[in-house]
């Protein structure tokens, strides 16, 4: 625990670290923006997922941005955090240094994945909580209406969107480990965060494609939609419960390589 | 013109230049083999255009091909070339070594640029060939169907295309001027490319909302699709001519304030 708070206290010098916040948060303050100054409310079925539900009730607002968030900006923002930890220190040359304390490899690999998904979490937090206060002061707050066309109270559909909010947390973990991984092969940060973001796009092309469907069970891009489903009245499970047995097994795959590579790996800088 | 040498050495000696370049000569193999082996359905009237018809023609290939990248894996790809340029040296204690040596800042700066501007260049390039010769290979060199319903031949629809991904390019050079900028004002490359991809997706998601269309003729994210206007007849030449003004602007003021940043840099590594 002490390592990891260490680290901790490490990403909050850096500049980097608010620039990726500021940047998430204000994602759902320019929905709302957007949303409030536009004269036609979108139609239903326009733009991301309930996006059109935005304008009748707040509530939808972090849901509508994590939605939105989730094709692209999060996955950025996973694999900067993922590949500065490792590859950063071995940028500035310090990672000798770090390396001559008595603590174990494994040790320091996993607490510089947990200040990433620390980050992640944050981030994702003030998206969630700053869309939810914003949404709510500008078109106020009201029992959702489920997909199923059944109302949910307020404190039970704030329920649900914690879990899609964990659900998400959960594919960028997969973004994370990726670029974790790669930064274990190079010392590179930048190298370590396009080479995952690479990894991400492609995939989603192949997605994209019905003749790769073969793979759509296995591949973790594939299930970024998952999380609607917790918003049908019964929820249904099915979906969720796939995706996240493919983001299990995706981050413990990439953990356990990156563990591999680096727990003999040459330290030169 | 000896220093733009050697900085296309030192280009092509770090493993991120060819992995950037094996990202993007993916997408044309993956769209031709999703077009060659996918079963025929009907065309679904959300789909971006050209991709639907991949297997009519080997030329369809290299404009699908272009959609994908112009959206997503270029400015990606130009990114991490801006921001490599400066930040990177400063990460490995090279700068001041270059700057002992009688070359001008201005110089430089306007070097590393253009390596930047080459590398895009080239990879756009690589995809192009790419997807040309195993497109033509695959689905044959037929005559190219435009938008507006007439015929253009094999020779005529190559040249169109080629002004097309030279189009795509430029908007990327956008991209790559913003990470060169950041990377004068930062010394983590990663830091610089993250920012600069941010700015571009940003931007995508802004000029999706009416609220925003005042800014819409400003922003060059806007004209990423510019292109579709080459393949209709007769061409429509004005939306790619505003594309052309609003890269220029934007190119050179950003240039103009890297090399402002830069020409007085205090230089600590």
């Amino acid at each position: 625990m002490g390592t990891l708070s260490r680290e901790f206290t490490k990403i909050l010098y850096q500049r980097r670290t608010y620039v990726g916040w500021a940047g998430l948060l204000a994602v759902p303050l320019l929905i709302v923006l957007a949303l409030d100054l536009s004269s036609s409310k979108p139609a239903p079925g326009e733009g991301p997922p309930f996006f059109a539900a935005i304008a009748n009730n707040g509530v939808f607002v972090p849901l509508a941005a994590i939605g939105a968030l989730s094709f692209f900006l999060f996955p950025l923002v996973a694999s900067m955090a993922g590949a500065f930890p490792l590859a950063g220190e071995a940028e500035q040359g310090t990672m000798k240094t770090w390396m001559s304390r008595p603590l174990g490899r494994g040790t320091i690999l996993f607490s510089k994945w947990g200040v990433a998904v620390l980050y992640v979490v944050v981030g994702m937090a003030l998206v969630g909580l700053g869309g939810l206060l914003a949404g709510w002061l500008v078109f106020g707050a009201h029992p959702l209406l489920t997909l199923s066309g059944t109302t949910i109270g307020i404190a039970a559909g704030l329920g649900r969107i914690v879990l899609a909010n964990l659900v998400i947390l959960a594919a960028l973990l997969c973004m994370v480990s990726l670029a974790l991984f790669v930064s274990t092969l190079t010392n590179s940060s930048l190298t370590a965060a396009i080479s995952a973001m690479v990894v991400f796009v492609v995939l989603t092309i192949l997605n994209g494609f019905s003749y790769f469907d073969f793979m759509k069970p296995y591949t973790f891009t594939s299930y970024n939609m998952a999380f609607i489903n917790l918003f049908r009245d019964p929820i249904y499970w099915h979906p969720i419960r796939n995706a996240l047995l493919v983001y299990g097994a995706t981050v413990a795959g990439l953990l356990l390589v990156s563990w591999l590579i680096f727990r003999r790996k040459d330290i030169l800088t | 013109m000896r220093s733009l040498r050697l900085e296309l050495v030192k280009l092509l000696h770090q493993k991120r230049t060819y992995l950037g370049w094996i990202g993007l000569a993916l997408v044309p193999v993956i769209v031709i083999v999703a077009g060659a082996l996918q079963k025929p359905h009907r065309p679904d009237p959300g789909d971006p255009p050209f991709v639907t018809h991949v297997g009519q023609s080997g030329l369809l290939v290299m404009l699908a091909v272009l959609y994908a990248l112009a959206s997503f894996l270029l400015p990606i790809v130009a990114a991490m070339g801006g921001a490599s340029s400066v930040a990177s040296e400063a990460e490995v204690g090279t700068l001041k070594t270059w700057l002992t040596r009688p070359v001008s800042r201005t110089g430089v700066l306007f070097t590393k640029w253009l390596t930047a501007v080459l590398y895009a260049l080239a990879g756009a390039a690589l995809v192009a060939v790419v997807s040309l010769v195993a497109g033509v290979a695959a689905f044959g060199l037929h005559p190219l169907v435009t938008l507006s319903g007439t015929t253009l031949g094999p020779g005529h629809a190559l040249a169109l295309i080629a002004l097309a991904y030279l189009l795509v390019a430029a908007g990327a050079v956008c991209s790559l001027t913003i990470a060169l900028l950041l990377s004068t004002l930062t010394d983590s490359s990663l830091t610089a490319a993250t920012i600069a991809i941010a700015v571009f997706t940003v931007l995508t998601v802004l000029n999706a909302f009416s609220a925003f269309d005042f800014m819409k003729p400003y922003t060059y994210s806007a004209y990423r699709l510019a292109f579709v206007d080459l393949f209709r007849s007769p061409i429509y030449w004005q939306p790619i001519r505003r594309a052309l003004v609003d890269y220029g602007v934007t190119v050179g003021a950003l240039l103009l304030a890297a090399w402002a940043v830069f020409g007085r840099k205090d230089v600590l590594t």
